[in-house]
Parts: structure tokens; C-alpha cells; sequence
């Protein structure tokens, strides 16, 4: 090879990009995940049959391998089936299938269900499972041998009407594990909508005798209940005295995330039709809605929209969490940027959120890191909640696309949708969502949750190739899922920040464990763990494994 | 219009006479017309007498013929000279003043005449017409009475009046003058529309509507009358009745494109999307290349979020017409609806560059700028401030203003534009949750919280509305 020829391969090598990563759909027959969720659609279309399921990514016997649960509707006062619908609960047999343990595993409510949210509330190392629904929710206690036992009655939670979203995480900083449950409006009339009630409001042809899903403008508000944990097993409704009552909302989706960087974390919560709230916690006591004066209350035309799916993050890493909402067609999504003085500036126009989800309606959602760059990229699951809507509304449909962003640094994404596999160009009626590594090698895996479909599987090609180190942190003194979590990794020099979030999506649950992404370094720096309060302790490790996943307990090290 | 009026009185001739054989000739010539060889006579003739008056207007006339306006004026005015009793020589000047464009030296010269001949009533007519012209209303009436008083059945004479009240301000008088001309004698249904529609021209959708509900009355398949009604409707804000009448004049008019057209257009104002595109589709076959009706079909498709087909439409319609500055608004409007503000800005900028009078295109694109991107903001500004400037009623547009301020961090001018919006607009609980948050920017708390009370106010006068909408069951057919 000449010398020009060398330089010539030499500069084509460095301006090569770095490596796609795509997704490839994992078929029943592949998986052995064969359940259909049965969406109790009826000719009268009551508004709870339009969104659901929730679905978890859970490692429910502590063998390593993520697990999933899936929701399904159920008796109610509106819906009453033959037989009891089934749930499912899949156990990962480590080899790309999964085996239903549901019958096993005691998990057969006959309730409208709803999400799921998971968490060890009693601090025991296993996963527990609260299940929302409509009319009542379900606790589950993880019993450590492959069964659930229904701890509802003597849990002291109770949550009638309409639940959505719920989160585990640690209001009071007491090292346990509390619960915060949306409520969506009052449906108590259930109430049955023509067209001019319905989503979109006009459909050419239309009978007057049929009926649409109604919108949810119409119904009233309700409050959310926020139950603090006793320790033993108990629940105390602690919604009145934090203010959690006092916001009447319709409550969809809701992240923990700890927005003031003052060690106590805060609620954000969209809403279907009103203003978000944004729960600032007063030190454990209070929780003061500041929502509009932050600025993530209304659009930026001031406007109410139909908050659903949300996450929070540090996306551009400046040390502030960030959050983000998805609304419906025609209201766009939003991407917001915390200042860092308790107000936020919404990026959606600039970053190219705005633009990409006007048409779409989202619901799970995740800012993960999904090819290990160390950077916080974005998924959304979208799907219309009116499966006439492609008859009424010119490009908007019911099924749509999910929609990848990567983050290329310095604050700005790029869609990668179209680049990431097949499975982007297809499109779904997706609700729930939930981002977990099912194969354990290191690449988070995506797993969405279609109203009156069967579950779509999406392993991770993992193509970038980067290195990562895996987390499972188990608090002691702090809360058992390490929930408020600040971690720190430096490799090659670069230093990332992460806060342990809890909750976010929509009605669903990820995968527990946190992988840090390196790039293409070959060698981890040292990893610092923050562990949330009443522990504060910070601890540096700088032998962990790469490519690996370990786990840390507080105070105790590597196990 | 008045005719330049003279005869050829060969007795009148004044002077050392010419021939009268020349005479005779030129007086053939003329009314045969042959003006060129008749101009040759008379110029013959006025050798042999060049102060006669009447020779000097025959040339004067025949100049006319001859297109020769200017030449035609001068002698008319030595005509006038030579005979200045003559009132003729001051009507044909006044109607040569007119069409020339001199307004008021043809008035004066129809003054000086009827300050001679008082009565002539076509002369009466021109002067009085000419007064509407010049927009000297209140002058026109006193002759138009009178000539009204002496043809009480020529309707034309009843509009002209009605118009000069009408634009005097006179609204009173006009309205007795209405009533008294629906009663004229031998008044013909023709006249009474035009006369709807000299009201509609001049604003009067009510008394429009009165006249020819008479009209529709006596002569229920008139499609004009029925058009005219629906106009009057429409125009009136009563859309759905507009359409009811306007389907019946395209009913009965299956070929006026016009008629179609206009109901199309009164169903997409009363919103009826759906039957607009239905009826739009059931005319495609007579009118469907008509520019007006691809427009329209364009907008049933917006209205009815349709706007994948909007874009088809209306981006086929600009590339036929690209001088359509409408449609690149609404095209604009559909591109933004779909979220692609790019091309939304693309069209509301050739909408601005083909009609930079209008002020709701710089709201447009201003809007689209602001949404696009943050870069775009100072432009945005821009055509923002420009649309208030030239409409300064424009609550939506100074909340876009305000709130490309707030991106820009200039909070107080947000604040002031805002606090100027809730004073325009109590209600709209948009403006106020913007102006809180602004507030909250600042560091105003109270100021904030003061806002978020109104908000709060305003969020529960409407759910309390919803609230009662939910208690109260929906009837069995609802339609919005």
C-alpha cells in the first residue's frame, strides 16, 4: 500500500460512525411469551378499556434473569367476564425463552388491572407487586419461594376509583420504601360518549347511536394517595397531611426524581386534560405543587394537555434532572430542561421532539442509555387511545410507531427510529413499557405492552459493542431499591452522573438495575455510589468488572 | 351614461353661412358615420364661420366619435365660449370632464348648466351620480329627491339615493328610502335584488336579508334571490341558514359555479366539513377545476383534520395559481398541522410576498417561527410585532410576542404584553397561566400566585360546567 493510499484508509477509519445499534423482534414462538392482553373492548367503549396494560421487567426470584408481568383486564362494574382474564408472569429461563409461572406464582386477581409498579417494600431482597386497576388495587407480597401472597387487606392500602401509574420510592428518607398511586378522574358515572364527547370530536358518517371513547376533558378531577410505610407491613394514607390530596389531578404517569438536588425526592406527575404537577418535597414533610411555577404544568402556549408517559433525567448532564412527558397527537411531546432554579425551559422544538411527535401519542417511555455511550438517549411507545382514529383524522392512527432518540452529545438528540430495525417501522397500539436487559449482556431490551394485543419483544442487537458495568444496588440504611441513588463513573477521564430514579413510563416498571455505559473505553475509572438518605454514605469502587453485572450492597460492598 | 347630446339645427348657424349643401353633407356623414369626413366638413364650414357656436360643437361631437377626447373638450369649451347660455355646451363638458377623469371641473360645468336648465333630468342624473362618485353624498341626495319626485317609478333613481344615505351616514333616511322603494310602482323582482345588493355592497346584510325575504316570498324559484339571501345570511354570522339558501339557489341554478361555490363556502362557515366535501365530491365533475373550488375543497379537508389531503389540494392548486395568497395561508396552516413547520413557514411567506397587506399572515409565520425553533425567534419577533402593528386587536399574536420575549428571557416586556392580553381578554385562562408563569420567572411570587388563583378560578368555573354537562344525560342524538 503507497503512503497517500494508507492515509487515505487511515482518515476513512476515522470517519467511520460509530456502530448502529438495532432491535430485533422476538417472536411467541421464539420467547414462548404467548399471552394476548384482552382490552374488555365494548360496544359502549368505557375510557379504561383504551389504556391499558402495564407490564414489569422484574427479577421476581432473585436468579439474575429479568422476568415479566404482565396486566389484564378483569370484573368490574363495567366488564364482566365468564372466566377471570389471565395475567402472566414470565420467568426468564436465561436462554432467550421465558416459562408462565403465573398459576405458580399466585398471581390471578380478577380486577380490572391496570400497570404494576415493583418494589421490596419490606426491604426482605425480594421484588413485591403492587397492582393498579380500576375500582381497587392488589400488593402482593414476594414470598422468596416463586409465590405471591395478596397483602391488600392488612396492607392498609387502599385505593379505590380509577388507579394508573404508582412508584415505590422514599418520601421521608426513612430508609423504606413508600407508595405513591395515581388516581385518573372520576368515573364514577360511567359515562359513555357519542362523537361529539369523543377523542378528535368529529368523524364524517358517524351514527348517532355509536359510541367513542370519551375525552377525558369531561370527567372531574381526584386525588392521588401517597401511603407512607410503617415498617411492618403497614400503610398509612399520608395524602392529606403531605398536600398530595390537596391537587386534584388525573393523574397517568408519574417519575420520583429529586429536581432541587436537595437529597429529597419529588413527584412528577402528568395529567390527562389539567395542568401536570410537580410535587417539590419539603424535607420529607410536605409536598408543595409547584408545577406551574416551574413551568411543566401547561404547554408553552399555556395551554393543558394529555400528560401521559413520563420520565426524568439528567439527559445533558449538568447535574439536573431533567423531565419529560408525552402528550397526544396534535399537543407534541416535551422535553424539559431544569435550570436549576426550580424552573424548567421546554427543548422539545429545538431537539426535534416537537416536530417528531406531533401526530403521535405516547405512552411508555424510558431515557436509557441504549447502546452504552454513556449518553441518556429516549424511547417513546406511541398508539392513539381511539381505534376510530384513522377514520377521523388524516395522518393520525390508532397503531403507530415507537420512536428512538439518540442522544449525540451537548444536548441534542437525533432520531434514530428509522436506523434501529424492523420492528421501527412497524406500528402498535403500545400503552405500557418497560425497558430491561433480558439477556444480561448489558444491553437494556425493550418490552411494550399493546392494548389488545400480544407483547412486543425487542432484543437489543447490541451492535455498538461499548462497555458497560452492570448495577444491582440494594440498600440497607437507605431504601432497599436504592431509589434517589446518586451514581458517578469516570472512564477514559470522562465522568457520567446518574440519579436512581423510581417509577416513570406508563403503568410499568423497568428493569431495577442500572447499567453505565463507557463507550469504547477499556477500562472503568472507579464507579462512586450516593446512597439516598437517612443513609448519605458515598462509596468509590474501582474494581468492578466490566461488561458484568455486580451487585452493591450499602455499606458492604461488592457481592 | 348620458350621450353627448347636440342636433344639427342648420337654422342656428350664425356668421357668413357656409354652404348649406356642406352642411347637409357633413349631417349625413355624421349620422352615418362616417366622423372622419364629416370632421372635414364642419373644419370647411367653420372657415366660413368660425365664431359659430353650434359649428364648433358639431366638431366637438364628432371629435368624440373620433376617440379624440382632449381636441373634442377644447371645442366644446369654444362652443361654450361663443355661447355661454347654452346649456348643452355645459353638460357635454361635464361628461367629457368625467370621463377624462376630472372630476371636478365636470361637476362645475354640470352646476352651470343646471343653474340653466334645472329640470333636465339626465342631466340632473349625471350630476347626481357624479356626487356619489366623488364621494359627495349628502350633495347628491337633494337632486336625486327631486328627480325621484318626478319619476317615482324609475328604481334606478331609488337606488342611487339609497346609496348616497347609505354612504352619507344618513342610515335613518336610508332606511325610510328602502321601505319606500320596496312600494315603488311596477318595480321588478331584477330591481329589488340589485337593490339587495347595492345594500349588501354597502354593509347592510339586515336590511338585504328583509328585502329579499320579500323577494323569495313572491318568487320563491328566483336562484338570485335565494343567493343574495344566503349572502345577506352569511354575512349576517348566520351561516346555516345561509347554506339552506344558497343550496336552494344551486338547486335551482345547477350551473352557476358561482352559487356552488358559495354554498360550499357557507358550509365550511357554519363548519359542516363533512357535507361540504361531500357536496364538493358530488360537483367535481362541473367545477372541479375551478381554482375557487380546489380551494375549497382544500379547506373542507383542514376542517375536517384531513390534513395529508388539505396538502394535496391546496399544493396542487398554488402550483397551478401561484398567486393564490390564500391558499399558501392555509397550505401554510395545513403543513403546520401536521407539524412540519418548515414548510408551513415556506408558504406563509409567499402568502405575505403576494399580499403584504394582510395582517394575519405576519401572525402566521410569526407563530410558525416561534414554534419552529428557538434560533427562529428574533425573526419571529418581527413578524409579530408587524401583525400587532397593523392589528392591534390581536390577543393571539401578542401572546405569541410574549412569549418569543420569554424565550429570550426578556421577561418584563412578556409580562407587560401579557398583563395587556388578560386585559383584553379576562377569560382566556391561556394568557393567564402564561402570565404566572412569567411571573414565577421573575422571582414574583405573589405576583405568581395571585395569577394561579385566577387560573384556579377559571379551571373551576369550567369544571363545574363539565360537571353539569356530565349530570345532565346527553339526548340521543348529539351533534356538535
Amino acid at each position: 500500500m503507497t503512503f497517500v493510499n494508507s492515509l487515505l484508509a487511515l482518515l476513512f477509519l476515522t470517519a467511520l460512525p460509530a456502530k448502529l445499534v438495532t432491535f430485533r423482534q422476538v417472536l411467541p414462538k421464539e420467547s414462548g411469551v404467548t399471552w394476548v392482553h384482552n382490552n374488555a373492548r365494548s360496544d359502549r367503549h368505557y375510557l379504561p378499556e383504551a389504556f391499558t396494560p402495564g407490564v414489569a421487567v422484574f427479577d421476581y426470584n432473585n436468579d439474575g434473569w429479568m422476568d415479566l408481568l404482565f396486566v389484564n383486564s378483569g370484573e368490574t362494574t363495567f366488564f364482566h367476564p365468564v372466566h377471570p382474564l389471565p395475567y402472566a408472569l414470565y420467568r426468564n429461563n436465561g436462554d432467550g425463552t421465558f416459562t408462565d409461572v403465573t398459576e405458580k406464582a399466585g398471581i390471578h386477581p380478577n380486577l380490572f388491572g391496570m400497570g404494576v409498579a415493583v418494589g421490596d417494600y419490606d426491604g426482605d431482597g425480594y421484588q413485591d407487586v403492587f397492582i393498579t386497576g380500576y375500582g381497587r388495587s392488589i400488593l402482593y407480597h414476594n414470598n422468596r419461594d416463586g409465590t405471591f401472597t395478596d397483602v391488600t387487606a392488612t396492607s392498609g392500602i387502599q385505593a379505590p376509583g380509577w388507579s394508573t401509574s404508582a412508584v415505590w420510592f422514599d418520601y421521608d428518607n426513612d430508609g423504606k420504601l413508600d407508595l405513591y398511586v395515581g388516581q385518573f378522574a372520576d368515573y364514577s358515572s360511567l359515562r359513555v360518549c357519542g362523537i361529539a364527547d369523543s377523542y378528535g370530536g368529529k368523524m364524517a358518517g358517524a351514527s348517532d347511536s355509536e359510541h367513542f371513547y370519551c375525552i377525558p376533558s369531561i370527567f372531574p378531577p381526584t386525588s392521588s394517595h401517597l401511603y407512607h410505610n410503617d415498617g411492618d407491613g403497614h400503610f398509612t394514607d399520608v395524602s392529606a397531611e403531605t398536600g398530595i390530596a390537596g391537587s386534584k389531578g388525573k393523574a397517568l404517569g408519574v417519575v420520583a426524581s429529586d429536581v432541587n438536588n436537595d437529597g429529597y425526592m419529588d413527584l412528577f406527575v402528568s395529567n390527562d386534560t389539567v395542568a401536570n404537577f410537580l410535587f417539590v418535597n419539603r424535607a420529607g414533610k410536605k409536598f408543595e405543587e409547584a408545577g406551574a411555577a416551574a413551568g411543566v404544568a401547561y404547554s408553552e402556549d399555556g395551554l393543558t394537555r394529555s400528560g401521559m408517559g413520563v420520565d426524568a433525567a439528567d439527559f445533558d448532564q449538568d447535574g439536573w434532572q431533567d423531565l419529560f412527558v408525552a402528550n397526544v397527537d396534535q399537543e407534541t411531546f416535551s422535553l424539559y430542561r431544569n435550570n436549576g432554579d426550580g424552573t424548567f425551559n421546554d427543548l422539545s422544538s429545538r431537539t426535534g421532539i416537537a416536530s417528531a411527535t406531533r401526530l403521535l401519542s405516547g405512552w411508555g417511555l424510558r431515557f436509557f442509555d441504549y447502546d452504552n455511550d454513556g449518553l441518556t438517549d429516549l424511547i417513546l411507545a406511541c398508539g392513539h387511545p381511539d381505534e376510530t382514529v384513522d377514520r377521523r383524522m388524516s395522518g393520525v392512527t390508532y397503531d403507530e410507531p415507537l420512536l428512538l432518540f439518540h442522544n449525540e452529545g451537548q444536548g441534542r438528540l437525533r432520531n434514530a427510529s428509522a436506523s434501529s430495525g424492523p420492528a421501527f417501522q412497524g406500528r402498535y397500539a403500545a400503552r405500557g413499557f418497560a425497558a430491561g436487559d433480558l439477556n444480561n449482556d448489558g444491553y437494556p431490551d425493550l418490552v411494550v405492552a399493546t392494548n389488545g394485543g400480544a407483547p412486543l419483544i425487542l432484543m437489543n442487537n447490541a451492535e455498538s459493542q461499548n462497555h458497560w458495568i452492570g448495577l444491582r444496588l440494594r440498600g440497607t440504611k437507605s431504601n432497599p431499591d436504592a431509589a434517589g441513588a446518586i451514581i458517578k463513573w469516570s472512564a477514559g477521564g470522562t465522568v457520567h452522573s446518574r440519579l436512581k430514579t423510581a417509577g416513570g413510563s406508563f403503568m410499568s416498571s423497568h428493569d431495577p438495575r442500572e447499567v453505565l455505559g463507557i463507550g469504547n473505553a477499556t477500562r472503568l475509572d472507579w464507579v462512586e455510589v450516593r446512597w439516598p438518605r437517612p443513609s448519605d454514605r458515598v462509596e468509590r469502587f474501582t474494581d468492578l468488572p466490566l461488561d458484568r453485572y455486580s451487585t452493591i450492597v450499602e455499606g458492604k460492598g461488592i457481592r | 351614461m348620458m350621450l353627448l347630446r347636440i342636433a344639427f339645427i342648420l337654422a342656428l348657424l350664425q356668421g357668413t353661412p357656409p354652404p348649406a349643401s356642406l352642411l347637409q353633407r357633413a349631417k349625413q356623414d355624421f349620422e352615418s358615420g362616417r366622423y372622419s369626413q364629416a370632421r372635414a366638413e364642419l373644419a370647411e364650414a367653420l372657415k366660413a364661420a368660425p365664431e359659430d357656436a353650434v359649428l364648433w360643437s358639431y366638431l366637438g361631437m364628432t371629435d368624440y366619435k373620433l376617440n379624440q377626447v382632449a381636441t373634442a373638450v377644447a371645442e366644446f369649451e369654444k362652443a361654450r365660449t361663443l355661447d355661454p347660455h347654452n346649456p348643452l355646451n355645459y353638460f357635454n363638458l361635464g361628461l367629457l370632464y368625467h370621463q377624462q377623469g376630472e372630476t371636478n371641473k365636470a361637476l362645475e360645468a354640470y352646476r352651470q348648466g343646471l343653474a340653466m336648465s334645472p329640470d333636465d333630468k339626465a342631466a340632473g342624473e349625471s350630476y347626481a351620480r357624479l356626487l356619489i362618485e366623488a364621494h359627495q353624498y349628502r350633495q347628491a341626495i337633494s337632486p336625486l329627491e327631486k328627480l325621484k319626485a318626478e319619476s317615482p317609478s324609475d328604481f334606478s333613481l331609488h337606488l342611487a339615493l339609497i346609496e348616497a344615505c347609505l354612504k352619507a351616514g344618513l342610515n335613518d333616511q336610508a332606511d325610510r328610502e328602502i321601505q319606500e322603494s320596496m312600494k315603488a310602482p311596477n318595480r321588478s323582482s331584477d330591481e329589488e335584488i340589485d337593490l339587495a345588493k347595492l345594500l349588501l355592497d354597502n354593509k347592510q346584510p339586515d336590511a338585504a336579508r328583509w328585502v329579499l325575504e320579500q323577494v323569495v316570498q313572491a318568487a320563491p324559484n328566483l336562484p338570485d334571490a335565494h343567493a343574495g339571501l344566503g349572502m345577506a345570511l352569511a354575512d349576517l354570522g348566520r351561516y346555516q341558514d345561509a347554506a339552506k339558501e344558497l343550496d336552494r339557489a344551486r338547486q335551482l341554478s345547477p350551473g352557476s359555479a358561482d352559487y356552488a361555490m358559495r354554498y360550499a363556502e357557507a358550509l365550511l362557515l357554519s363548519k359542516q366539513y363533512s357535507a361540504a366535501l361531500d357536496f364538493l365530491k358530488s360537483v367535481q365533475d362541473r367545477f372541479g377545476k375551478l381554482p375557487e373550488y380546489r380551494y375549497k375543497y382544500g379547506l373542507a379537508c383542514y376542517g375536517l383534520s384531513e390534513y395529508v389531503s388539505a396538502i394535496d389540494e391546496l399544493d396542487a392548486l398554488v402550483r397551478d395559481y401561484p398567486n393564490l395568497d390564500r391558499a399558501h395561508y392555509y397550505l401554510g396552516h395545513s403543513y403546520s398541522a401536521t407539524g412540519d413547520l418548515a414548510k408551513a413557514e415556506t408558504q406563509y411567506r409567499k402568502a405575505l410576498a403576494l399580499n403584504p397587506q394582510d395582517a394575519s399572515y405576519y401572525a402566521a409565520l410569526g407563530h410558525a417561527l416561534r414554534k419552529d425553533s428557538d434560533e427562529k425567534t428574533d425573526e419571529a419577533i418581527g413578524y409579530l410585532q408587524k401583525a400587532l402593528q397593523m392589528d392591534p386587536s390581536d390577543t393571539l399574536s401578542r401572546q405569541d410576542l410574549a412569549l418569543c420575549y420569554e424565550k429570550k428571557g426578556r421577561y418584563s416586556e412578556a409580562e407587560n404584553l401579557l398583563v395587556e392580553v388578560v386585559r383584553q381578554q379576562p377569560g382566556l385562562v391561556e394568557a393567564h397561566r402564561v402570565l404566572a408563569r412569567i411571573y414565577y420567572r421573575q422571582g414574583k411570587k405573589d405576583l405568581g400566585d395571585q395569577e394561579s388563583g385566577v387560573v384556579s378560578k377559571l379551571d373551576s368555573d369550567d369544571l363545574r360546567r363539565k360537571k353539569e354537562m356530565i349530570d345532565t344525560p346527553p339526548p340521543p342524538q348529539r351533534l356538535r
